[in-house]
Order: C-alpha cells, then structure tokens, then sequence
C-alpha cells in the first residue's frame, strides 16, 4: 500500500512542478498582443458592406439582430437584471440583450484582475475616481469612441453631443468614454434642473421656535447655537446635537468643511485666470475659528469625526441634529422616518455660514464628469453593435424607452405631456423598488447612460420638504464650476502622490484645529501645515491644477 | 557531516521525505511562484501591461518609503499596538485556558467554551460597530463610568489617540480570547493525568499543580505560538483597525496596513505598496528568526 | 465516562473553595460579555424596521420581524450555495488536515536530513505573499478559475497549521512509534495507523480553524468563480449584504422614499444565517478536548 501512496506522491509532485513551471512562464510571457491592434484592422472584417453612412439615420436601426454583451458593472450593489418589461422592449427593438456581470466584493479589485488577465468584458462602467479609470484609457484595451463612431455610427455625434465628447478627450485626441449622469452647462441653464446638493440644513420646529435666527455671521451661528443650548439641549424627548458634517468619517479631510463650506462662502475656484488656493482664503479660516470658537465655549461636540456611518444615519432618522453640513440626497431617505408622527420635525434648507459680505453660496452644480463612464472593450467582438447601442441609449428616444418604457403600457401622453401612467406612478410610490423594476423595469432600474436632465421631464413629483430643500440647492447652483472635480491630481504621478501626503496631513489637522485651546494655538497649527504642505510639493499640485483649469475650462466655453 | 553520509541518510529517510516533498512543491506553486511578482518592488509596474516589461527602478521605492516621515509614526503605531497585544492579549487566553481547565462542572466548562469562542465568527466591520456604540458619548462605557462617578463628563473614547491602543487590544481581546483558548485547550488535554496523581501523592497543592504540570506540559505550544506571535508583530490587524480608526485618533491610528492601503492600493501604486509589504516581510523574517532563538536559547523550544 | 474522570478526579482532591467561587464569577463574566455582541446581533436581525432604523435595540426588540430573514431567503440561490459550502468545507478541510499533517509528520522528526531548509521554505511562505493579481494569473493559467476544485487544490496546505501540527507530533512519546518500526512499518503507516488515532485532539482542534476558514471566506467565491452555481454562501450572502447596504444609496440617487429595510439589521440576519451551522460544529468536536486521549491509547 505504501508503495502504491509513493508512487502516487511521485506522480503528483512531477505535475505541481510541471504545473508551476508552466504558470511561471505563462505569466512572463507577453500576453496582450491583440489588444495592440487599430481599430481599422477589425473594422475591415467586420463591415463589407462599406456603404457610406448618414449622420442623420440612427445606426442601431441598421441592424437588429441579436446579439449579447456581458457588461461590467463598477456597483456591486446593483441587483437588477435584463429581464424586466423595459429590457424586453429594448431588445425586441434593438436586438442587443445586455448580461450584467455585476462584481462581488470590490469592484476596483475585480476589476485590476480583468484588466491584469487581459480578459475585459464587452462593456464597462466604470466610476471617474477609481484609479483604474484612468489606467483603461491609457491601456489600449479600450476602443476609441469616436474611431469607432466614425467608422460604424457617425449619428452617435449627434446624440453624444460635442460637450460629452470633449470633456473626456485625451492628449492623443480620442475619446475613450461616455459619461452617464452628466450635466452640461448649457442643459443646466436651460432647464434649471442640476445636480446641486451641497445645502445647510436646520431642524424646522427648532428653528422656527428660537426665532429663525440669521446664521449667516460667525456672531449669529454662535448665538442660535447658544440659544440652542440653553433651551433646547433636549427637545420632544430627545437629545439633540447641535451639528453635524457631513464626511467627518473619512481620515483625508472632510468634506462638509472643505468643500461644501467654501462653497457656502462662495470662496472662487480660480481669481484672474490663476487657480486660487480656497484653504488660504481669510473667509475660510475666519470660519474654520468660529467653529472652534463654538467648540471652545462646548457648543457643538466633534461627534461627527467620530460617529460611524449607522450612527449618523439613525441619528438623521430621528432628526437628532439641529443643524446640518449636509447634501439634501443624504436626507431625503430619512424624512418618512424622521416625520412619520409629527410633519414639523423635518429638516429645510436656510442660508448658513456666509462671507462677510454676505454674498449668497455657490454650490457645485454638476458636470460633465458624471458618474459611472461607459467605455467599450477591444475584446468586443461586435463593437459596431456596441457603439450604435450606446448612441441608441444616448439618444432621447432610448432616455424615452429605457425611463418610461412601452407606449400605452407603462406610460402615455396624458394632458399634453408625456407620463408615467397613474397605476405605474402609484406603485412607484407604494411598492419597494425591488419590485417596482422586477414589475416594470421602468424609471431608475437602467441608469448605465442616463441622462439626468433629459429624464427629469418624465419624473413624478417630490414630497413638498424635499422640493424646499431642492429648490434651494438650485438657486445657489454655480453653473460656471463644472471643472472642479478635475482639478485634483490622483494616481502615481508625482503631483498625484504629494496630492495625497498633503491629503493625509490636512485630516490629521483639522480636527485639531477645530480642538485647538486658542486662537493662537490655531494659528500654530495652521502655519505649521502650510509649511508642511510646501515641503511636501504643494508647488507641483498648484502647478497641475493650474493645467487642468485651463484645459477643462476651455472644454467648457466651447 | 560530509556529503555522503548526507546522502545516505536521506536515503535511508526516504519514506520521511516522501512525505514532505509534496508539501514544498505545493508551496512552490502556490507561495514561490506568485511570489515571483514581488520584483515589481523594484520595478514601475503597469497593471495594462506584461510583467517583465516594466522599468526597473532599483531601489526607488524604497528611498520613497524611507523619506515618507509619516512611515516612522506608522511603524511606531503598528508595533505599539503589537507590542501591547503581546503583553496582554497573548497571555491572556493561555490564562484563560488554565482557569477553564479548573472548572468542575463539564457541562459548565463546554458553555463557557462554546460562548466565548462566538465573537471570534462575528466580523470585525459589524462587532466593530457594536464597539463603536458602546465608546460614543451615550454609549455603555459612559454610562457606567458616570454612574460609578469615576467621571464626571461624558468623553469621546474614539477621539482620543491615547485610549486607541488599548481600545485595539481590549477589544481585541475581547473578540479573539475564546478562539485563541482552543489551542491551549487541546494542548491540555494532552497531558497525562498520572502526573496530576503522582503530584497529589507529593502533596503539590493546586497552584503548584497549575504552574509544574498543566503549564509546563503546555509550554512547548505557548512558546511556539509566541515565536509565531512575534514574527506577526508587523501585520496590523487591518479590518479592526480600518474600522474603529477616524481622523481624531489617527496619530495613534495609521499602521502598515492602512498605510499601505491609503498611499498604494486606494491609488493603484502597485509597485509601491508591494514594496512596503516586501520590506515588512523582510523584517517579520528577522523578528522571526531572532525570537526563534531567543526561545531556543531560553526555553528549548524552537521552530528549527 | 472518560470525559468525566479528570474533573472527578479534581474533586475528589479538594472541596470547593474560594478559588473555585471566583473563577466560577469570572468565567461568567466573560461568558457573558462575549455572548451579549452575538445576542446583539440576533436580537437586531429580529427587530422591526422602524425600530432598527431609529435606534438599536439592547435587550428584545419591542416588534418582531422576520422580514430580513425573509429578504435573505428570497434568493433562490441560498440552497445550493449552502450545499457548496457543505461540500467544500468537507473536502478542503479533509484533504487539508491530512496533507497538512502528513508533511508536519515527517518535519516533525529532528532527525530528518535537510530539516532547517525545509522549516526555512516553510516559513518564508508564511511570511512573504505574492498579493492578488500573480495568484489571480495563477489560477487562472492552472485551469482552476471557475471550477469547484479551487476551493480545494489552492486551501489544502498551510504551514502555519504544520507547525502546531508538528509541536504536538513531537511531544508524542517515542515509545509509541518505537514498537511499530521494530514490526518493519513504514513511516507512512506510522502516521496513518498510529499517530492520526492518537492525535485527535489536534486533529480536531485544526480541523475547527480549517474547517471555519473554509466556510467563512467569501474571497475565492468573489475572485475565481464567475458561476452563480458555484458560489458559497458565505459569498452569497455576503452580496445581499452589499446589494441592501446600496439600495440606500440607489434609493437616494433616484430620490423615491419608498419603504426600505435597515440594512444593518440584514447584515445581522445574513451574519446569523451563515454562521450557525459551523458555530454548531464545536460543541460536537469538544468531546475531542477532554478526554486524556494519549492517556488512553497508551493504556489501552
């Protein structure tokens, strides 16, 4: 028997060892030749029939075979699938079935391995902030939009917009994606509907019962939140905590004090052309010290660098903060619970911290950044198909098919316009949205290129706490700052790395500066990081941001 | 020895080593081989593309994570917080597995084991919070403290680096102690139980019984598992600390791990981050290698 | 009863004294803190969704709500990820302790030519890793992505288990294998006749740790399967979770306020899901620690 084990122990270990061998080299060998290759090559195969093709004729309608895509998606959350009402339509017109291949687990991390193994699927979506994002375009694994546009689709310029096109141009002069949840500057103005959610928000019946005092000057913040103190510290039973910001619980800064506050004090992004340092601005620190001011005199507590995400959450349930550096969105799911026995308890929009010469905020509107960018794999064996699906998507009649779904079905032109029918709108409203898109698909089941403003015509109306708060967002919206989410360095580059080493040490410092004894300790701690910010190349980060200004504001005037 | 005799003997242990080859050629494909990639440590590795076809750039990495003045307060966070898990959640559940031992009732004895061992399959994000609302300023913690009057004001516990390294180790504890009990569990119960009789025959008491008979049986296990212990003093446990971490405790906060995931992966610098790793591991071999014969030296007890 | 000797044998030495009192109060103590996160959890899985979104219930939830375990079980695909798992775990964590074992059996002798350069091998792995992407081109170039046997093949070895393994092979007593080898038997039915029944209790107590790394990690289901039939449940559950923790985000994103369910408390339903069968496994396995089994087998 033992002879027969050793026989089989030989065995084994000649094929791990062969096994081995055979992966070491594997994996040292050159593996991506393919992807090397222009598009023409495969275009030639692909389309004999080189007809010349009309800008002004829809490439999907040319063919409407079947066919499939398995489409990576940068959500694991996402759970819906092609298999709904909307999706059946889709196909029966189009042709195309989509396969979502949805990641367990990390997304980014799954998506190194793809790219790694040289094995991309069909299509991605793919979130602008994932260092991954950038990787792609510059891989080769990825087509060129407008190559691929120009030889299959020239209608794809048409629905794809020059605004879309150009904001994700590369120096080589291609475009390699194609934003979903975008906002151009033009459509913003033209509508009005934006992405603005940067709000100050305050609990209504508390506000109203000390007065609505002004908020605006350090003098008045400091005042309501003493008036608050004194009379309120407990309110209807609970205990309220006088303030909470939003992104506290991230350890590279904070975005309800940077960002947002900025905004609210309508500090510029850029002054004469030149990129503007917002953090040395006088208004800025002027507030950063009443804070703690408010904090030195135990108005408010530093709760929100430490509470985590459900502690936040169930304390906006129950609308346990007095007032809010917040995003509306981040609210909205709460108010059901928050005024579910009481309509005052509810939270609404009011003008908070202000410059001193009381200008209104200027809160970021959205861009052409978007969301989750769509980009189509060389391993895409019908990318003719893919490119004409996604200038179909894109266009307003798939905005139409995917958001409202089959005429006569799901929505109909009802008092003039085009909606929802009642039955769909109220099962909107009642059912969960887990069934909602399994009944109908319709409204925000497919969001993969969506266009946010061209849907909102179609969009059932807000509950009316909500729409105050929204409105509100939309009135301070800063159409002209559609560049700011590009002018911060990332990745391995040096700017991107001393980027992030300045990003460490300004989260270690500002809750220090919030907890800081005096003034004067304060202002320590605050040249102490201005030094340490120049040592760290503070100079090469300007000097990028400067580059990405010119360039992106450029992309915007055009 | 010479070579032959070498040789002769390993023939003559040819069924031993037949045993253990399968072993190192597993470990060759799946340790050696992947390990292979850690040369992107001296290299700019490019996830599009092959390998071996990125720049060499000798030690570049190196100097970076050297002159990074950061790195230091990052090493001297993750050995703090190991140096204190080794003081006290090391010993602690060899403590814990002795005491148990003493219990009279069985039945007792196993709930206990069973229950304590339950944190352990609790994952660090969810148990994480369960702390988390017990340190907040209404949480349990405060309410105890404050109604024992050994504080007056509610505190932050989160907040503060200088509560940080022993909130890691406590709660540390507090997860692993049933777990890691295991281990001394069944060593004890490998112990002959005629020792037990022929000390109460010499008239030990239980103490002596405790410390001349259970431990010393077990220390051959204990001293394993702390040669094991310190050669894992660079690993920050990284899911606890990922969770329970925020940018007021941070001076206190930040070890490899998060270090290593803050400036590599979070930003896709692959070779960077590798050279982090590679450069604890090679200081893990060392501690490795030195508390191997310390031990060796102190109690007879060594890995080789 | 075996089991029961020892602790008779205690008391039959001495009567009950302060020292047994204290550590009776001690050991309830930390009994009780170590069950109250696990009660915890199962008590906030069961609590209504109003309750659980507003607070977080301490003791028993004031409405009771299966609702999360509902939502769980509305995968259809739990059942047969709960029959992987079974499966895998069995098979790796067998093949596991017996390969792991057999290679600790044989470093374990101090006799054995080239035993530092073994033990060296061994322990660089324990302390140098490739990280994800080479081991990813690994499985994949060894035709294992996507197939049940990488829950096998890559989980069948781990140095650290040899390690503990070979500490306790070492303080076996020589007599025993002595009496073999003077009968002419090999080594390898050295290990498998004599030493395997005479090492249970490490047998059983690796099997544990091995046997709960199998069931719990979700990690090969996430990176080397791609069939939704292959998936365990842990990874199964494990994509609930992440589904339910977003809907929240969805929800906000598109705005509609419908009803939601606390994703927290379905985190806990999931936790109470994928846990209880392996938390079971233990009890059983105790009887393994208590017996003086080396006490036994030299007697018997």
């Amino acid at each position: 028997m033992s002879n027969v084990l050793k026989r089989f122990i030989c065995l084994k270990l000649a094929v791990l060892l062969t096994a081995a061998l055979l992966a070491g080299c594997a994996q040292s060998a050159p593996k991506k030749n393919q992807t090397e290759g222009p598009v023409s090559e495969k275009a030639a195969k692909t389309s004999e029939d080189n007809k010349v093709l009309d800008p002004d004729v829809p490439g999907w309608k040319l063919d409407t075979s079947p066919v499939t895509f398995k489409w990576f998606l940068d959500a694991n959350w996402y759970k819906y699938e092609w298999n709904t009402p909307v999706s059946r339509y889709v196909t029966e017109k189009t042709g195309v079935t989509i396969n979502f291949d949805v990641p367990t687990g990390n997304p980014n991390d799954k998506l190194t391995t793809l790219i790694a193994s040289n094995s991309l699927p069909d299509i991605l979506s793919v979130g602008f902030w994932q260092p991954n994002f950038k990787k792609l375009m510059e891989s080769g694994m990825v087509y060129a939009l407008n190559e691929l546009a120009d030889e299959y689709d020239p209608y794809f310029y048409k629905v794809a917009g020059d605004a879309t096109l150009k904001w994700y141009k590369q120096p080589d002069g291609n475009t390699y994606c194609m934003p979903n949840e975008a906002y151009t500057a033009a459509q913003m103005e033209e509508t009005g509907v934006t992405n603005a959610n940067q709000t100050f928000l305050v609990r209504k019946d508390i506000y109203e019962e000390i007065g609505r005092p002004d908020m605006r000057t350090p003098e008045g913040f400091i005042n309501a939140l003493q008036m608050l103190k004194e009379s309120y510290s407990t309110y209807k039973g609970r205990t309220i905590y006088p303030l909470y910001v939003q992104g506290g619980n991230s350890t590279v800064g904070c975005y309800g004090l940077e960002e947002m506050l900025m905004n609210f004090l309508a500090i510029p992004y850029e002054k004469d052309g030149k990129v503007y340092d917002r953090y040395a601005d006088p208004e800025y620190i002027r507030w950063l010290k009443t804070f703690r001011r408010a904090y030195e005199m135990n108005l408010i507590t530093m709760e929100f660098f430490v509470d985590t995400a459900p502690q936040v959450e169930q304390k906006i349930n129950n609308a346990d903060y007095f007032c809010m550096i917040q995003e509306w969105t981040g609210v909205a799911a709460s108010i059901p619970s928050m005024s579910k026995d009481d309509p005052d308890i509810v939270y609404m929009a009011v003008d908070g911290p202000s410059n001193s010469r009381l200008e209104p905020a200027r809160v970021y509107a959205g861009s052409m950044t978007g969301w989750l960018p769509v980009f189509i794999s060389k391993n895409c064996s019908k990318a003719d198909r893919a490119i004409r699906f996604l200038s179909y998507w894109a266009s307003e009649e798939g905005q139409r098919d995917f958001f409202l779904g089959r005429k006569g079905e799901t929505w109909d032109n009802i008092d003039g316009k085009d909606q929802l029918k009642p039955a769909v709108v109220n099962d909107l409203n009642t059912l969960s949205f887990d069934d909602f898109a399994a009944k109908y698909g319709a409204a925000d089941t497919y969001w993969m290129l969506r266009n946010p403003v061209s849907v909102y015509k179609w969009r059932p109306f807000k509950i009316p706490a909500l729409q105050q708060m929204v409105d509100w967002a939309n009135e301070h919206a800063d159409f002209s700052s559609g560049y700011v989410k590009e002018l911060n360095p990332s990745g391995n580059s040096p700017e991107g790395i001393a980027f992030s080493k300045i990003r460490s040490v300004w989260g270690q410092t500002l809750p220090k500066l919030l907890t800081a004894g005096s003034d004067e300790e304060f202002d320590k701690l605050w040249d102490d990081f201005i030094e340490k910010r120049d040592e760290l190349g503070f100079d090469i980060v300007q000097e990028y941001m400067q580059k990405q200004l010119e360039v992106f504001k450029e992309k915007l005037e055009n | 020895m010479d070579g032959m005799s070498l040789l002769k003997r390993i023939k003559q242990q040819r069924n031993l080593h037949f045993m253990v080859l399968p072993g190192m050629a597993w470990m060759l494909v799946f340790c050696y081989v992947p390990m292979i990639w850690l040369v992107i440590s001296f290299k700019e590795y490019d996830i599009t593309k092959p390998m071996w076809d990125s720049p060499w750039v000798g030690l570049f990495h190196f100097k970076e994570i050297f002159s990074d003045d950061r790195f230091w307060g990052v090493i001297k966070n993750t050995l703090g917080i190991s140096f204190y898990k080794l003081i006290a959640a090391f010993p602690i559940p060899v403590i814990f597995a002795l005491f148990l031992n003493e219990l009279k009732n069985i039945k007792f004895k196993r709930t206990i084991q069973t229950i304590s061992y339950l944190p352990h399959f609790i994952s660090w994000a969810i148990f994480g919070g369960i702390l988390l609302n017990w340190l907040s300023t209404t949480g349990l913690v405060n309410n105890i403290m404050v109604a024992l009057n050994i504080q007056n004001e509610r505190i932050l516990y989160n907040s503060d680096p200088r509560y940080f390294w022993w909130i890691a180790v406590i709660s540390d504890v507090w997860k692993e102690l049933g777990w890691n009990a295991i281990i001394y569990l069944c060593a004890i119960s490998g112990i002959d139980l005629n020792l037990y009789d022929a000390a109460h025959v010499d008239g030990a008491g239980r103490f002596k019984k405790m410390w001349h008979i259970t431990v010393q049986s077990i220390r051959p296990t204990i001293a394993i598992l702390f040669i094991l212990a310190v050669s894992n003093v660079f690993n920050g446990s990284f899911e606890q600390i990922f969770v329970i971490r925020n940018s007021m405790n941070l001076p206190a906060s930040e070890t490899i791990d998060i270090f290593v995931y803050n400036m590599g992966i979070s930003q896709g610098r692959f070779s960077y981050s590798t050279a982090v790793i590679l450069l604890r591991s090679v200081l893990s071999l060392l501690f490795l290698l030195m508390a191997n014969y310390a031990s060796g030296k102190l109690t007879g007890e060594s890995l080789f | 009863m075996d089991s029961m000797g020892k602790a008779r044998g205690k008391s039959r030495y001495y009567p009950t004294s302060l020292f047994d009192i204290c550590n009776v109060a001690i050991m309830l103590l930390i009994g009780f803190s170590t069950i109250y996160p696990v009660w915890f959890i199962f008590v906030n899985s069961i609590a209504g969704a109003d309750e659980a979104l507003t607070t977080s219930v301490n003791w028993w939830p004031k409405t009771l709500y299966l609702g999360n375990y509902l939502a769980v079980f509305k995968d259809g695909g739990i059942a047969n990820a709960f029959l992987i798992s079974v499966l895998r775990t069995v098979t790796a964590t067998f093949i596991h302790i017996f390969f792991t074992g057999m290679v600790a059996y044989g470093l374990s002798k101090k006799y054995l030519a080239g035993r530092k350069i073994y033990m060296l091998i061994g322990i660089v792995t324990m302390l140098f890793q490739g990280g994800l992407i080479p081991t990813f081109l690994l499985i994949k170039n060894l035709g294992m992505y996507d197939r049940f046997i990488v829950y096998i093949i890559p989980a069948m070895f781990n140095f650290y288990n040899l390690i503990i393994f070979a500490s306790f092979f070492n303080s076996l007593p020589q007599s025993l294998e002595e009496s073999a080898k003077v009968d002419g038997a090999k080594e390898f039915l050295i290990f498998t006749r004599i030493i395997i029944p005479c090492s249970k209790a490490v047998f059983a107590t690796l099997a544990l740790f091995v046997g709960v790394y199998n069931w719990n990690d979700y990690f090969m289901g996430v990176m080397y399967i791609d069939n939704d039939k292959l998936r365990p449940i842990q990874t199964v559950l494990y994509k609930i979770v992440s589904e339910s923790a977003a809907s929240v985000i969805q929800q906000q994103a598109m705005e509609a306020l419908g009803k939601r369910i606390s994703p927290d408390s379905i985190k806990f339903a999931a936790m109470v899901i994928a846990t209880l069968p392996i938390v079971l496994v233990y009890p059983f396995l105790q009887k393994y620690f208590v017996k003086g089994l080396m006490m036994g087998s030299l007697k018997g």
